[in-house]
């Protein structure tokens, strides 16, 4: 195993913790990827600040010149996942969906079928806690019975709502019980974001979700334009 | 939408961010002031919920937030200078630092903005909406309440060029574009 891919291997077992992230940054120093190192450390610092602090927008500004200029090669160990949809070279996309957490790739647009190929490369790629997907339910069965899932805290499906336009996506959306069977789903314990906003959610897809004993652990709910 | 389910017993025990922002919402603000959650949320957001002004004014008089940090909320359309007043005098977000509102470009209303209290606790604003004009931006650049802000965001808001760059002069990186 490479020096990288053990710094990699540890902060993926340890996703919480900064300081194998700090590490691998002093190594990234110290082998010509400065951008990389300074990212990391700029990310650590904003996870650790409220964007009313001292130096808070400073720090946001060049988080963005990297992002820009460095986000695109960054995807490179997850390519094969992304979904066409996810703009890999506009910045835009990085910044709405939050693809880069404390300095590294953490959550994937992804093709939901080319993820359940193989799910578990891809969150041994990089330390990936979030996944967002663009379903056009039913959800299948296999989404919901893969056990990879349990590695996820933070989940959002998009829908053509959302994502559409230059795609030629319409249509896409969940279907009005998927939300009963993501309820049910034992595989979202860890969950603790569960974004579905621009999804069409029926009274008693709330109502499901509310009383989902998988769900219990969730801190952050999002229904942006859900009501329709 | 009916909010009272998520906000119900039922509710998620440790949701402290929540986003329902371009929803109806059944019942208004009522569910959410009357939810226990309302004194864990830290996050919320209420935009373009179709909420009354008078709705809005009767949630800032009686709910009780007090671990709120972020607020988003809007009327109908833009708050209305009357609104603004009673939502800037509340005392009940003790720990908000971050608020998001629909404004109109009416001068009187950034007047209004200018007066509040709640002003004197914010770190960041956020306006949405209208056209900023000549008087707006010199009601922006003149009272002191708004050189506390660590940022300025306007989304979807009309200003001119000329407007634009009296604001980047004079908050520089502070006026997020």
């Amino acid at each position: 195993m490479s020096d990288e891919s053990a710094f990699l291997r540890t902060i993926i077992d340890s996703p919480d913790d900064d300081t194998p992230r700090l590490v691998f940054s002093d190594w990234l120093e110290e082998n010509g990827r400065s951008a990389q190192a300074e990212f990391i450390r700029i990310q650590i610092r904003l996870a650790r600040m409220n964007s009313w602090d001292e130096g808070f927008t400073e720090l946001r500004q060049r988080e963005q010149v990297l992002i820009r200029k460095y986000g695109s090669a960054w995807m490179e160990p997850i390519e094969p996942f992304l979904h066409p949809a996810f703009q890999r070279d506009h910045w835009y996309d990085y910044e709405e969906l939050g693809i880069f957490r404390r300095g590294m790739i953490d959550t994937a647009f992804v093709d939901g079928n080319q993820f359940l190929e193989d799910p578990d490369t891809l969150l041994n790629s990089a330390p990936i806690t979030g996944l967002i997907l663009l379903v056009d339910g039913p959800l299948p069965d296999e989404w919901l019975n893969c056990g990879t899932l349990e590695r996820i805290r933070r989940l959002k499906f998009m829908s053509s709502r959302n994502r559409g336009g230059q795609w030629g996506l319409e249509g896409i959306e969940l279907h009005r019980n998927d939300f009963l069977r993501l309820a049910n789903c034992p595989h979202l314990e860890q969950l603790r974001t569960l974004d579905l906003s621009s999804q069409t959610v029926p009274a008693h897809g709330i109502v499901d979700l509310v009383r989902s004993r998988h769900l219990s652990n969730l801190e952050t709910f999002s229904l942006v334009h859900s009501d329709r | 939408m009916n909010s009272k389910a998520i906000l119900g017993s039922e509710s998620f025990p440790n949701l402290n961010e929540l986003d329902l922002s371009f929803n109806h919402l059944e019942g208004g603000l009522v569910p959410i002031r009357d939810s226990s959650l309302a004194e864990s949320l830290r996050v919320l957001d209420v935009l373009s919920c179709g909420i009354s002004a008078n709705e809005i004014a009767a949630f800032a008089k009686s709910v009780h937030m007090p671990n709120l940090e972020s607020l988003a909320i809007s009327g109908e359309r833009t708050l209305t200078p009357k609104s603004l007043r009673i939502l800037g005098e509340s005392d009940h977000f003790p720990r908000l630092r971050s608020l998001s509102i629909a404004l109109s470009g009416n001068e009187k209303g950034y007047d209004a903005l200018s007066k509040i209290p709640l002003m004197n606790q914010l770190s960041g604003l956020r306006i949405h909406g209208g056209n900023l004009d000549d008087k707006c931006v010199t009601i922006l650049l003149k009272s002191d309440v708004f050189e506390r802000l660590s940022w300025l965001y306007f989304y979807t808001t009309t200003i001119n060029s000329e407007n634009r760059q009296r604001l980047r002069d004079h908050f520089g990186e502070r006026f997020v574009e």
